[in-house]
């Protein structure tokens, strides 16, 4: 694989220079081989790690890149990359717009390199002389295009939210079918025993319409089936139609194929809800079979639904 | 009524998801017998009213849709409108007293729709 990196830096030394002092490519061999060699003592710091401005501007070979770069090359893309730019450098020099390419064989590193050579000079847009000594940017820009080392260059997206939690605040109203069964009835005179009347089991129902209004939450146990983890992709695509600014069109720029749209996925919660109750009482007149006239009488049987509420704690007093 | 169980949420589109619900129930009721005509009828006792609150277990099944809205100050707020028909099994209660001269035994359970409208609020 053969790599070129080239961008604009301080003092003097444009792009073009860059490639001309002779550090336009570099065999990478292994994890540990310095890539960036010198595009600048300056600008650009030969390292034991690959391919990372930090926030003092060194240039640094990050293992994690160096895979992404290996895994795009054997999956037979070309594909540059857009540094973060504007980074201030420990020598007082900014380093802006720095790209890498790299190609998946010497031909088309020539190619690339042959391409730029001949490019009008204000075609190449990061050719440009840069005069920012100790202008220094009060804060690193932030980007999202490069990844960060600790996550080794890949952010996993997508991933499902993990004990995601619903609360549902809820008012309504319902329908109440209250059923009753008499099971016996006991009577007697004042102060004396009780004994049975003769009943009988006689269904009766009566029905309500309570308000209602409660809480009910809910929390995602999992996914069905089981999302598969996504990446960030490692690389800042050009957009799909039209090369990166200021460089040749031959570059690979195309856009990465669109992403499916996702599998419509089964979550299982578990829920839990309180709710209370307003009217609605529920009334049976008389007592279904119960004995003499009482079937028509007028007694009654009322039935409110209620709220719950925890059992009231025993009382401690002696 | 308080209410314990599962569901399993559909995506239907891209906003709108649907899911159907099932689990434990429980409801709380007071049950009050008023006796009038059974305390005079042979031989006459005051006539009272005696309550007792019940506790009694069941189940519900039920479903639920959700849409997301634009709630001001709150992210991922989102329609609810839920159905739940919840069984809830009988229970004996017994009403009245020795000292009162009447005892009413009876069963009681009862079946109850819901229907509620609400507003979810999700958490990370």
């Amino acid at each position: 694989m053969r790599f070129i990196a080239q961008g604009d830096c301080h003092a003097g030394f444009t792009a073009r220079r860059i490639i001309e002092a002779g550090a336009p490519a570099y065999e990478i061999t292994s994890n540990s081989t310095v890539l960036g060699v010198v595009l600048l003592a300056v600008c650009v710091l030969p390292s034991s790690s690959f391919a990372q401005f930090n926030e003092t501007g060194n240039f640094f070979v990050n293992e994690g890149l160096l895979d992404l770069i290996k895994a795009d090359i054997a999956a037979g893309c070309r594909e540059h990359r857009k540094f973060p730019h504007a980074y201030y450098s420990p020598g007082h020099h900014l380093v802006s717009d720095v790209y890498a390419y790299y190609a998946v064989s010497l031909n088309d590193y020539n190619l690339l390199k042959s391409e730029w050579e001949e490019l009008p000079r204000a075609a190449r847009g990061r050719d440009r002389e840069m005069h920012s000594t100790n202008v220094r940017p009060t804060e690193p820009v932030e980007t999202n295009e490069f990844p960060l080392p600790q996550d080794n260059g890949r952010t996993p997206v997508n991933i499902p939210p993990g004990n995601l939690a619903t609360l549902i605040l809820d008012v309504g109203g319902g329908g109440i079918t209250q059923r009753f069964k008499l099971t016996g009835m006991q009577s007697g005179a004042t102060g004396g025993p009780l004994s049975n009347g003769p009943t009988m089991s006689v269904p009766a129902h009566a029905n309500g319409t309570p308000a209602a209004f409660g809480a009910n939450t809910s929390w995602i146990l999992g996914e069905w089936p089981r999302p598969m983890p996504t990446f960030s992709s490692p690389f800042g695509y050009a957009p799909e139609d039209k090369p990166a600014s200021g460089f040749p069109s031959v570059l690979p720029t195309k856009a990465p194929p669109k992403p499916a749209a996702p599998t419509p996925r089964f979550t299982f919660n578990v829920e839990a809800g309180n709710y209370g109750f307003a009217g609605g009482k529920s009334t049976i007149n008389g007592i279904p079979g119960g004995p003499g006239i009482t079937p028509t009488g007028d007694d009654s049987f009322i039935s409110a639904t209620t709220s719950w509420s925890p059992p009231a704690a025993p009382s401690s007093c002696r | 009524m308080v209410t314990a169980g599962g569901a399993i949420v559909v995506p239907v589109t891209a906003s709108l998801t649907v899911a159907v619900t099932g689990g434990f129930a429980g409801v709380d009721k007071t049950v009050t017998f008023n006796c009038v005509t059974y305390c005079v009828n042979c031989v006459p006792v005051p006539t009272f009213s005696a309550s007792k609150d019940v506790f009694m277990p069941g189940a519900y099944v039920g479903a639920r849709a959700q849409w997301p809205i634009a709630l001001p100050g709150i992210p991922a707020a989102a329609f609810v409108l839920q159905y739940k028909h919840v069984f809830a099994f009988g229970e004996n209660v017994s009403l009245g007293s020795v000292a009162q001269d009447r005892i009413v035994g009876f069963n009681v359970a009862q079946d109850l729709d819901l229907v509620t409208a609400g507003v979810s609020i999700s958490f990370h």
